[in-house]
């Protein structure tokens, strides 16, 4: 048979070289969680990696025997330089590709992230699903936190962020896709989600500190930083991120307070929860500036009212949704008027001229930072309450009613 | 049909004794050749003899229908037979024997002795009278052992050729129903036959079967598979090209689909052939329970078949060069598992197969008392103990477990053993090449898979090369209901390629719910 | 005489173009537009493809070469036939290089080359060895994993929610002209130009009468379904992204999570990407292997492995990625059009004057 002797050389020569990228599950050190800073002219690196004993409940992990990551840095002038220093101080090689997010320290963000993108678009075991953040101190602070009920502390703060954008649409999460898209994009800018550790000064950095019922500090997310071609130009306010979300139309739900009166002012004493919302922009030149329409539409179920009057009437209804109308237009203008401080368009104007009027935006991007702030927004909301909810009229009016 | 070994014929001469003597002689002096010398009133200047091989006979038919009628007989115009027309005599009037016949040489006559029939000879005659007495001990027709079904009939082939013969004729009552004997084996002269169903067969296939039948030369056949490795179209190939059954009904249903079937003396495994593939993953049972559960259970088979195959390689491409694939809690325990673990990936794995093979053998040869310990030792030593010892993971005792009992699904034993070595081809190239070894091999597999051919039919068909009539999908990957099976499986040019008439079933009697 | 039938033809000429096309951005030079520039390449294509039947039509039962021989006599027949089975064996050296390439980047990147590539060069030699027949078969069986894949990929994607739309928009910015620089030659040579391979394969189909009609409504088919692709993948990426990525169908994959365990699918690409690659590989080796012969008379199975001793060393002459790269998209398509627009197009004319029927 003459194929298997042509076969068997190759067999032979096979086995002899083989198993070139073989790597064993305990010779990969998992990592979690990546922080990048920036420090002394250096890149500084941090990783989180994961202890899987530690983690897989073998020998009954309790509440505080042992620390489930392991968090130490590197430092180099580039970016890979700094990774591949890792190999000098610990036993297995870094595995990058269930890394679930990556913290970018203030310093680092305002110095640029270009290098970071470039990581992740060359490198194949670097994915583009990693949610960012950025972190208004050092990244690898953010990584030593335990975080209680979780055992991988990077997954929890991906979870947080994953639960934050689907239940109240403050931040969104912005994965590095994303992130690229946008700075890629006709805009050049996005906003990332922050975190601090709030709380106490004290460092939740170790295990046992988990053993109590309430822990001293805690990371969250916190406030918007904005980017502009690759760096960190300023922050808003969570209350300016959510109307920065209600212009990109990036609200799928979210509980929103209001107060009882149509200019949006006084005591927000009742809320809605809005199920379904949508936001669409029309742009229209008018004399070298642009005016924005911004039509938003949003579907809810009142939570809590205590604006008075009897919601079974229809008329009161639609009082309670001008309210809400006018709650949702007051966030909306502090998100932008927060945006046209800094110039960044990270709700994303530009990218829809662009595609409506491609000619006059040729014209327009050079000097879009310019144009931008001078954009006249015209906001119309339309709110339809499906539901006032399982009771009508209400505890106090209905008590009101019997004293009368 | 062994014109080979057929050397000068001798004649058989006159003297009776002359005769036994040489016969005997030709046995080497065999104790269990009676050569018995009587005399008949019949003929009773004429002295004898009755030869038969003790043990390979039925004793009681011969005293029965040979001796008794021989020596009781009184009838006096008997006594005018004279000379050569003696044994026609005895022939039509006196043995009560169903099948008899004359032979001349001697050759014949011991041919005739090792096949179990006795061979009455009278002095004067150059000739002997054969009266077949076949029987003996055997085996009777039991459960089959190897394939068994819940529903269906519990009779399989025994050792026996012509009971075997007689189970399909007992199923397939049809005068279409061919059977051509033949001999093979220059010592064993074994008996093969070739059965198939006239009108519904491929005549060319037939006469391809015969042709390399005719071909064979080798000194005994003992079972089915000395014949199937002479006669399949590919011997380097790790796939089986032809099926092999003891059920009878599973035979009959082949010879209904236009196979030919080959049975062989001394073994209840017959051959089938043409096949394809898909064959071997079709259960007698498919077609006896109700199509939808059939269906099910046949996609679980194809299912298992390729765990069988590629579970343990998949296992170790991931796990040794396709980390990210885990999600990620997975990885963790994984890892987990690991740490500890002496050996790399590819060699925990092999060594589990490898003990999981040895344990398998054992099983299988082992007297049936000590079963349950291997059982003990195999679960708990080679299972718990080494997983505990940290030297094998837990993971892997897993994929092994799993990997075997998914080998067990199939319903051909042949097509099962297949997977067991291909799979250890399949994990050397994942542990050196990860995924893209996995691929290369499974190409290769495909090509060759596609390049098979059993008896002229592609083995691929009809997925590859596709159907060249329409329908014949419907028992293939599924089956759909009996009445929607209307063409034959082989996708051959076939003379009688229906096995129905178009059209759905007979519809029922409506019974209405109004009163 | 090895036969093909109609399924089978129709089904190697949807895998053979599609191969790994969908994998790359092709027409990215039209940004946003690629699309347009696929459908527009797309009918050339078809139009190319009519122009080849019709050339078979003359006679049914010769191949590439013999066409060749038929039209322009036998020296300088024989020796374009010569130039093709050179041309073939290149493109397919191409192919080889592709699967090295694309290993290293994406799956083993410190597994050496030569042994990936001469495990998928071995892959294609055996198909070869084996003949049409058995490589056809071979097709049909890799179909339904192509299609199956493609599919769930599809429907994973959809559900994922990432395509956006929006990304297609605005059509044509400017103007016309890019488009059509992205559709010609480049879109037309790479992949639909490639259909020139089935006039070696044409001849061995069983039913001479319905090789217009499959061939056609196939390539109508492929044609959309790649079309469609590439909108997928610019609705993900956008053009700017889809522009920088190598591949970017497997940067698309990545994306893709779902329930915490449907991610990282990357390997199904990679899996498609081969089977695309490997058909690819060995349709062109094999028309290489058929013309040669036709050519030469030298048997078929003698061929076999000197051609592929020469694709394998051949693959080994571009020192890198880059070059291989840049002489596939920069010099590579400015000189095939010889092979698929204007030679077909020269045995075209002269038939017309020489008067060949078509049957």
């Amino acid at each position: 048979m003459n194929k298997w002797k042509l076969l068997l050389p190759l067999f032979v020569c096979m086995l002899a070289v083989g198993c070139w990228n073989r790597v064993e599950l305990n010779e990969i050190g998992i990592v979690s969680a990546t922080g990048v800073d920036w420090k002394d002219g250096n890149w500084v690196l941090s990783y989180q990696v994961v202890i899987p004993q530690a983690i897989s409940g073998m020998s009954g992990v309790g509440g505080g025997s042992a620390a489930s990551v392991n968090v130490f840095s590197t430092k180099a002038e580039g970016f890979r330089a700094a990774i591949s220093k890792a190999s000098q101080e610990t036993s297995r090689r870094l595995y990058f590709s269930h890394n679930q997010i990556v913290i970018v320290g203030q310093e680092a963000a305002r110095k640029g992230m270009a290098p970071l993108f470039e990581t992740y678009l060359r490198n194949h075991d670097a994915r583009e699903t990693v949610s960012v953040f950025l972190s208004k101190g050092s990244a690898r602070h953010m990584l030593e936190q335990l975080i209680p009920l979780e055992k991988i502390p990077g997954a929890a703060i991906q979870r947080m962020i994953t639960n934050e954008e689907i239940n109240s649409s403050t931040y969104r999460q912005m994965t590095i896709h994303q992130v690229l898209l946008d700075l890629m994009g006709a805009t050049k800018a996005t906003g990332i989600p922050g975190l601090v550790v709030s709380g106490s000064r004290e460092s939740m950095n170790r295990a046992d500190k988990l053993s109590q019922t309430n822990t001293p500090s805690k990371v969250r997310l916190f406030d918007l930083g904005l980017i502009s071609e690759d760096k960190l130009v300023g922050w808003i306010s969570g209350e300016e991120s959510q109307g920065v979300m209600w212009l990109k139309n990036h609200v799928k739900r979210a509980v929103i307070p209001f107060a009882c009166t149509e200019e949006a002012k006084g005591q927000k004493s009742s809320s809605i929860r809005i199920i379904h919302a949508e936001t669409k922009l029309r742009p229209e030149p008018s004399g070298g500036k642009w005016i924005m329409h911004v039509d938003a539409k949003a579907v809810g179920t009142l939570m809590e009212y205590n604006c008075g009057g009897d919601l079974s009437k229809p008329a009161q209804v639609e009082k309670a949704e001008k309210f809400i109308e006018a709650e949702i237009t007051s966030i909306m203008q502090k998100g932008w008027k927060a945006v046209r401080k800094y110039r960044t368009d990270v709700v994303g104007f530009g990218n829809v001229i662009h595609k409506k009027y491609p000619k006059q935006w040729a014209e327009a991007k050079d000097n879009w930072t310019e144009l931008f702030p001078q954009t006249t927004l015209k906001i119309t909301v339309r709110v339809k309450l499906n539901s006032a909810g399982m009771s009508g009229s209400g505890f106090k009016s209905e008590q009101e009613k019997r004293r009368s | 049909m062994n014109k080979k070994n057929a050397g000068p014929l001798t004649p058989l001469s006159p003297s009776l004794h002359a005769n036994a003597e040489a016969i005997r002689n030709r046995f080497g002096g065999s104790c269990d050749i009676v050569v018995r010398f009587f005399r008949s009133d019949a003929a009773p200047d004429r002295e004898l003899a009755i030869i038969y091989v003790s043990g390979i006979v039925d004793a009681e038919t011969i005293n029965e229908s040979v001796m008794e009628p021989l020596m009781s007989l009184k009838l006096p115009q008997h006594a005018y037979v004279k000379g050569g027309k003696l044994l026609e005599a005895l022939r039509n009037c006196v043995v009560s024997i169903g099948s008899i016949k004359d032979v001349s040489t001697l050759e014949e006559a011991l041919q005739c002795l090792t096949d179990g029939l006795c061979v009455i000879m009278a002095d004067g005659s150059p000739a002997a009278l054969i009266a077949e007495v076949c029987g003996g001990e055997q085996r009777g027709v039991t459960i089959p052992q190897t394939q068994t079904v819940i529903r269906g009939p519990q009779h399989g082939f025994v050792e026996n050729i012509r009971v075997n013969i007689s189970l399909i004729r007992r199923i397939i009552r049809s005068s279409d129903l061919h059977i051509q004997m033949h001999k093979i084996g220059r010592q064993t002269h074994s008996n093969v036959a070739v059965l198939y169903l006239h009108g519904t067969a491929d005549e060319s296939i037939v006469k391809e079967v015969y042709r390399r039948l005719a071909a064979i030369d080798i000194d005994g056949v003992l079972e089915t598979g000395y014949i199937e490795e002479f006669i399949q179209d590919e011997t380097f190939t790790l796939f089986p090209t032809l099926l092999n059954s003891e059920r009878p009904d599973t035979v009959a249903a082949a010879l209904l689909e236009g196979r030919v079937a080959i049975m062989v003396d001394g073994t209840p495994l017959v051959l089938m052939a043409p096949t394809t593939f898909f064959t071997f993953f079709q259960s007698p049972e498919d077609y006896y329970q109700r199509f939808d559960i059939a269906s099910f259970v046949r996609i679980i088979r194809y299912a298992a078949y390729v765990v069988a195959m590629l579970l343990p390689a998949l296992y170790i491409a991931v796990t040794t060069y396709h980390q990210e694939m885990l999600p990620t809690t997975l990885l963790i325990s994984l890892a987990a598992q690991r740490e500890g673990i002496p050996f790399p990936g590819l060699i925990e794995a092999l060594l589990m197969e490898m003990t999981f093979e040895v344990l398998r053998e054992a099983g299988l040869r082992m007297p049936r008392a000590i079963g349950p310990a291997i059982s003990i030792v195999g679960a708990l030593v080679l299972g718990q103990s080494a997983v505990q010892a940290g030297i094998v993971s837990a993971g892997m005792v897993i994929i092994v477990s799993f990997t075997a009992i998914s080998n067990f699904v199939m319903p051909e034993f042949n097509m099962a053993a297949t997977s067991r070595i291909i799979r250890f081809v399949y994990m050397l190239m994942a542990g050196v090449f990860g995924f893209f070894g996995i691929f290369i091999s499974v190409l290769f597999t495909l090509i060759h898979l596609t390049s098979l051919r059993s008896f002229g039919v592609p083995y691929m068909s009809p997925l590859a090369p596709g159907p060249t009539k329409q329908g014949i999908w419907r028992d293939v990957f599924i089956r759909l209901p009996w009445w929607a099976i209307v063409l034959r499986p082989l996708d051959l040019s076939l003379r009688n390629p229906k096995r129905r008439p178009n059209g759905r079933k007979p519809p029922a009697q409506r019974h209405s719910d109004k009163p | 005489m090895q036969q093909i039938g109609k399924n089978q033809l129709s089904i190697l000429i949807i895998v053979f173009l599609i191969g790994s096309t969908p994998l790359f951005e092709l027409g990215i030079k039209a940004k946003h537009d690629a699309w347009l520039a696929m459908i527009l390449a797309a009918a050339a294509g078809l139009l190319l493809t009519v122009m080849y039947v019709h050339l078979q039509r003359r006679a049914p039962e010769a191949e590439l070469a013999e066409l060749y021989k038929m039209h322009f006599g036998r020296w300088i027949g024989g020796g374009i036939g010569l130039l093709y089975a050179v041309w073939f064996a290149y493109e397919s050296m191409r192919n080889v290089r592709d699967v090295g390439e694309l290993t290293m980047m994406a799956l083993l990147t410190l597994t050496p080359k030569w042994i990936v590539m001469l495990l998928i060069i071995s892959a294609a030699a055996y198909t070869v060895s084996k003949g049409l027949e058995v490589f056809v078969r071979v097709v049909q069986l890799l179909f339904p994993i192509v299609a199956a894949s493609y599919f769930f990929i599809i429907l994973l994607l959809f559900i994922a929610r990432l395509p956006d739309p929006q990304h297609l928009l605005p059509i044509l910015e400017n103007g016309l002209a890019p488009v059509v620089k992205a559709a010609f030659p480049d879109l037309l040579s790479f992949p639909f130009g490639q259909m020139v391979i089935f006039l070696v394969f044409w001849k061995h189909v069983s039913e001479k009468k319905i090789i217009g009609r499959a061939s056609y409504w196939s390539m109508i088919g492929v044609s959309a379904f790649l079309v469609f692709m590439n909108m997928l993948v610019m609705c993900v990426l956008g053009p700017e992204l889809s522009a920088i990525t190598a591949l970017p169908l497997l940067e698309v994959v990545q994306l893709i999570r779902l329930a915490n365990f449907l991610e990282r699918l990357d390997v199904v690409v990679t899996l498609l990407l081969f089977i695309g690659l490997y058909v690819k590989m060995t349709a062109l080796y094999m028309a290489s292997v058929f013309t040669l012969n036709s050519v030469t008379g030298i048997a078929y199975r003698y061929c076999v492995m000197p051609i592929g001793a020469v694709i394998y060393a051949s693959s080994f002459l571009e020192p890198n990625n880059t070059y291989h790269i840049w002489i596939g998209l920069d010099i590579t398509l400015k000189i095939v059009p010889l092979f698929q627009v204007v030679l077909p197009f020269l045995m075209l004319v002269v038939g017309v004057r020489k008067r060949y029927k078509t049957n």
